[in-house]
């Protein structure tokens, strides 16, 4: 947020704010607090047969039900929203979220049409966006073996060129640093921040904020709420860290391929493509997890990755040719040099990097050596398969399993960067003897060890239960009734892991619709900044430098607010309980992103309030409008009397003054109306 | 302004001061009292720093062998670019001039050839483990200064117990315990201009009206905690002693702590970090990258050491970095990932003047690997001390996880005479 300009216009409306007329007084409220629902209420319900849903009658009115049913399954109500499920019935609505490819969604496919890296591969991600460990590999054989001049290969690659700039620089500046001209110099030098954006937007800094900006995107306008939840939901529970290594350009394609098309449908397929998955095999590092026993000949193994890389539909040369070819340069000799040795059947391109044609024989020397990264077993992707992924911590597991586990992965890895960095299974690397997992024997000896460990997984009681635990947290309650998590897993076992069936005994049930758990749950931050921007109908900007695009001010308000998206670090994911969410110092954050956006001061959104509301009065209409607007009901008795009561404040030390309110403070006072109730204790919750 | 009488429990005689309302004798002392808080300061060095040629063996024979063009020259008068010689053996490498002083003065002591025995190499779980406290266990969730916090809830918690100078709260000291990221003390308020008060005045009715417990308290001590720091004022803070704080970012960060501490508003933990550590390219010798970042760095503890003058009497300053670097320099005048590093120990109750741990040697058969500098000092050992001998810790079990916490194995560059 950009404080300075928060200051100066919160400054005006305090000015505005002084010139309120006396009207605004606190007045008697006559309403009745949210969720007390009259038993006539109930009953009118009742008689109209609504109560019979096939969703239990828990004593809540409808109204109830259906904001619930918005908070949970969803990121929150919209305005009016809830009008719109009455008219179509709050079971066919469920029903409708449990079938998401069934609604159409075309306003947010609409807003993600600009969004070049949402449908692109991997290996096409790396060769657009190259990360800069490629960069070098490939400057070093266009110097060496292409003979290129240095200044050739600037001029192909800027980076390369900034790189070495920056590096100049540095060396430059070495005991000078306080050199009065070196500084002007450097000012001189210094970019805008809009410069600076737009330059790291064309480096791979763009998969970034396109998958960040699109999962907000995708919150706040799908259609298709409850498979947003899911995927969320999902991909925290398969947790991957964006900013470990080369984790960034796998993670689009682990949501688009690995979590979405399966957040709905059977646990065993979810839990296969994320352990199949490169961004997985990377963050939990099972992709250089060897037997220790392996003979490993680096010429063989090399000559398997492409071979592999071919199978997989990769041109030879894989994405560095791809890479040079984006970059203007003719590549015809290299991929006739490529042919011609495999067409000789010879030594095929004995490493991965070696394809460019030699200008000298010398060469390097061939390491006959294990490579330095398969030393043996690595157990992490094991342990937290079952402490995280299925089992739970308790789920009945000895460190001898995890050991056990962790042979059966191994030559579970991934082709080498310059060949795309995608999933293959290496025999060579594979530990073929037999194991034994939870008290069953495994002796396939190959890719199947580990398939048939992830059936075991998937069908073990102790799984059933974990995932049902941690939906019902999600959905219910931080503690949620352990009656509740037993039904979910009976039918977990009983559909087979069928992640619709136990979403629905989960919205069948009494402990989902019972009045305890109605705003029980605390809003994470991403949930909040959906929700609010949901409830404010806010116009968020779509990709900086494109039409309609702006800076993504609520995915920077993410990272104050603690929970950057995709930027979770341990493989827990992010916590979904309240204790992880309130603090001072978050607090303090959610209460400034809250006014910023209510007042148009988050880059990138616009709040735009509805002219009826802008010139309502008196006070006491305006905040029953507003609350109502914002969190899809009227607001509790204490917050409209509070709210009231410094309204009438203001204007007391003000002496009276009858005239109207001019439009331009009418507006201020909506704005920070609307300010205060998102940033309140009410809203908060879900 | 209403201040609950928790809040004055809470942090104990300082309200008072501000109210004004108070004799100032009073006042005085309840400050001194609240002052003999004991206060520890974490700096993580992220990018693993290089120990080897910043606490430098420069006795050690094989040590300019394995950087032939890195290495920071043995000791001799006059040559500005030679290693400050500390004990015949190890030198601090010339751009740590200022730290030269500490140590001579007794306030600085080195620990050598310590950190993380966890064999990782990747900086991204080797901070992860240096931050959990649980090297090779991912999936503790919170960070050790987070239990530490937890296990010795004090009656005068203040909100700004533990704070860190980062925009996020880092993996340290995320956990149930309260902690505030506060990455500018000045920014840590509304910042409505002028009339502030009535923008957060509608905040302030609404949490107080709140029938919800957890979010009225958790706000109640956000007003005071911003209402304590406008107090302190940080936008008019002048350094004491002559301090000169080197101008960039870190030395503003050290600046600030230096603020918390002397405005008396109950800090015990505070958290900071400085990157570029991770010099593959191009190091330097006495001059270059790394000299550039350690004058830097120096120049802002020493600022921060002279700032505080008696005041670092309570305060122990410890550095981290995730790992070492390679003992041989590579094929591009760096440094590659290592193991074993340095580490620094700063503060009055510190028995400065010595580099402590047992030195494992440079020779082939003596590096971790082949290769990286061996471990005989666990980070925990060194932090485990701190927390018991300097904050007055009761349980390190439950901040150590797993890990058996043995006094014996403490290296004592501590002053404490409880040491038998």
């Amino acid at each position: 947020m950009n404080n300075r300009r928060l200051r100066s216009a919160l400054a005006v409306w305090v000015v505005a704010l002084l010139m309120l007329p006396p009207s605004y007084a606190l007045r008697a409220s006559d309403g009745m607090p949210p969720y007390a629902a009259t038993e006539a209420a109930v009953a009118a319900d009742r008689s109209a047969g609504k109560a019979a849903f096939g969703i239990p009658d828990t004593g809540i009115t409808e109204e109830q039900k259906i904001l619930h049913a918005l908070n949970r399954l969803g990121y929150g109500p919209r305005p009016g929203e809830v009008e719109r499920i009455k008219v179509i019935g709050l079971r066919d609505y469920i029903e409708q979220q449990l079938q998401p490819e069934a609604i159409s969604d075309r306003s947010v496919e609409r807003r993600l049409a600009q969004f070049e890296t949402l449908t692109m591969k991997p290996t096409e991600l790396l060769a657009a966006y190259p990360p800069p460990q490629l960069l070098r590999g490939i400057e070093r054989q266009l110097t060496t073996r292409m003979g290129m001049d240095p200044e050739a290969i600037g001029e192909m690659f800027p980076e390369l060129q900034r790189m070495r700039e920056r590096r100049e620089r540095r060396e430059r500046q070495q005991g000078q640093a306080d050199d009065p001209a070196a500084q002007g110099q450097r000012r001189r030098e210094r970019m805008t921040r809009g410069e600076r954006m737009e330059r790291a937007l064309r480096g791979p800094q763009r998969i970034v904020l396109e998958v960040s900006q699109a999962k907000l995107l995708r919150a706040v306008y799908s259609e298709r709420q409850l498979q947003e939840v899911m995927t969320d939901f999902w991909f925290n529970h398969f947790n991957v860290f964006i900013g470990k290594g080369t984790d960034r350009w796998h993670i689009t394609s682990y949501e688009r391929d690995a979590i979405r098309p399966h957040a709905l449908g059977k646990f065993r397929d979810l839990l296969g493509a994320t352990a199949r998955h490169p961004a997985m095999l990377f963050y939990l590092d099972n992709w250089m997890s060897v037997d220790p026993e392996a003979k490993i000949d680096r010429r063989r193994l090399q000559a398997r990755y492409q071979e592999a890389a071919r199978e997989q539909g990769l041109p030879p040369g894989g994405v560095v040719v791809e890479l040079l070819r984006r970059r203007g340069m003719d590549t015809t000799q290299i991929e006739r040099e490529l042919e011609r040795r495999e067409q000789l059947g010879r030594r095929r391109a004995r490493n991965s990097g070696r394809f460019f044609p030699r200008r000298n024989r010398r060469g390097q020397p061939n390491q006959k050596q294990r490579p330095q990264r398969f030393r043996g077993l690595n157990e992490n992707y094991a342990r937290e398969l079952m402490e995280l992924h299925t089992l739970g911590v308790e789920g009945g597991y000895t460190q001898q399993d995890i050991l056990e586990v962790a042979r059966c992965f191994t030559g579970w890895t991934l082709l080498p960067l310059p060949l795309g960095q995608q999933f293959v299974f290496m025999d060579d690397l594979h530990d073929s003897g037999t194991k034994m997992v939870l008290g069953k024997k495994i002796k396939s000896g190959g890719v199947e060890d580990g398939e048939a460990v992830l059936d075991l997984l998937a069908r073990h009681p102790s799984t059933a239960r974990y995932i049902s635990l941690k939906l019902a947290r999600r959905f219910v309650s931080d503690a949620p009734p352990a009656s509740l998590v037993e039904k979910m897993a009976k039918t977990f076992q009983q559909a087979d892991g069928d992640i619709r069936a136990v979403l629905r005994t989960l919205f069948n049930s009494e402990e989902f619709w019972s009045p305890g758990a109605m705003q029980a749950k605390l809003k994470t931050p991403f949930e909040f900044v959906v929700s609010a921007a949901r409830a404010t109908e806010a116009e968020i900007a779509g990709l900086p430098g494109t039409p309609g695009g702006g800076p993504p001010g609520l995915v920077m308000a993410l990272r104050e607010l603690g929970q950057p998206l995709y930027g979770a670090e341990p493989p827990t994911g992010y916590k979904d309980t309240a204790d992880a969410w309130v603090s001072t110092g978050a607090l303090l954050n959610r209460m400034k992103v809250a006014l910023g956006l209510a007042t148009n001061h988050l880059p990138g959104t616009q709040v735009a309030l509805p002219h009826q509301v802008q010139a309502m009065e008196p006070a006491h209409q305006l905040v029953a409008q507003l609350g109502e607007q914002v969190m899809g009901r009227e607001p509790s008795h204490a917050t409209r009397a509070a709210l009231l009561k410094q309204l009438a404040a203001v204007q007391d030390g003000l002496g009276a003054s009858s005239r109207a309110l001019p439009p331009q403070a009418s507006e201020m006072r909506a704005r920070l109306v609307l300010g205060w109730l998102l940033a309140g204790p009410e809203f908060q919750r879900k | 302004m209403r201040l609950s009488r928790r809040f004055f429990l809470k942090s104990s005689g300082i309200a008072l001061v501000g109210l004004g309302a108070v004799p100032g004798f009073l006042a005085r002392a309840a400050v001194a009292t609240r002052a003999r808080g004991k206060i520890l300061v974490v700096l993580f060095q992220r990018g693993a720093a290089d120990g080897l040629n910043i606490v430098v063996p420069h006795a050690e024979r094989t040590y300019s062998d394995l950087r032939p063009t890195i290495a920071i020259p043995r000791p001799q008068r006059g040559n500005q670019q030679a290693a400050l010689d500390l004990d015949g053996f190890f030198g601090f490498h010339p751009a740590l001039a200022p730290f030269k002083e500490l140590y001579d003065e007794g306030l600085l002591a080195a620990v050598h050839a310590a950190g993380s025995p966890h064999a990782t190499r990747s900086h991204f779980d080797a901070q992860d483990f240096m931050e959990s406290g649980t090297p090779g266990v991912k999936s503790t969730a919170d960070g050790w200064l987070n239990r530490y916090l937890q296990a010795h809830v004090t009656e005068t918690s203040s909100s700004f117990r533990a704070v860190s100078a980062t925009s996020q709260l880092p993996r340290i000291l995320k956990g149930t315990a309260p902690a505030l990221a506060v990455p500018w003390l000045e920014r840590f308020g509304f910042e409505a201009g002028r009339r502030t008060e009535l923008v957060r005045g509608g905040l302030e009715e609404l949490y107080a009206a709140s029938s919800d417990p957890l979010l009225a308290s958790t706000a109640r001590e956000t007003f005071e905690a911003v209402d304590l720091l406008q107090r302190v004022n940080p936008a008019q803070y002048r350094p004491a002693n002559g301090a000169q704080y080197p101008r960039g970012p870190f030395g503003q960060t050290v600046l600030q702590i230096a603020q918390l501490i002397k405005s008396g508003i109950g800090l015990e933990i505070a958290f900071a970090e400085v990157g570029g550590w991770d010099h593959h390219v191009n190091e330097g010798g006495a001059q270059g990258q790394l000299a550039n970042l350690l004058r830097q760095f120096a120049g802002g503890i020493t600022a921060f050491v002279r700032d505080l003058g008696d005041r670092m009497d309570d305060v122990v300053l410890v550095t981290l970095s995730e790992f070492g670097r390679t003992a041989f320099e590579n094929g591009n005048r760096g440094t590659d990932h290592g193991h074993a590093n340095a580490l620094f120990v700063v503060g009055g109750p510190v028995r400065g003047g010595k580099v402590y741990g047992d030195w494992p040697g440079l020779e082939r058969e003596q590096l971790f690997e082949g290769r990286d500098l061996a471990l005989t000092t666990d980070f925990r050992d060194v932090l485990g001390e701190i927390l018991v001998h300097h904050l007055g810790a009761t349980n390190l079990r439950s901040v150590f996880l797993g890990y058996e916490m043995r006094p014996e194995n403490f290296r004592r560059f501590l002053k404490v005479s409880r040491f038998s």
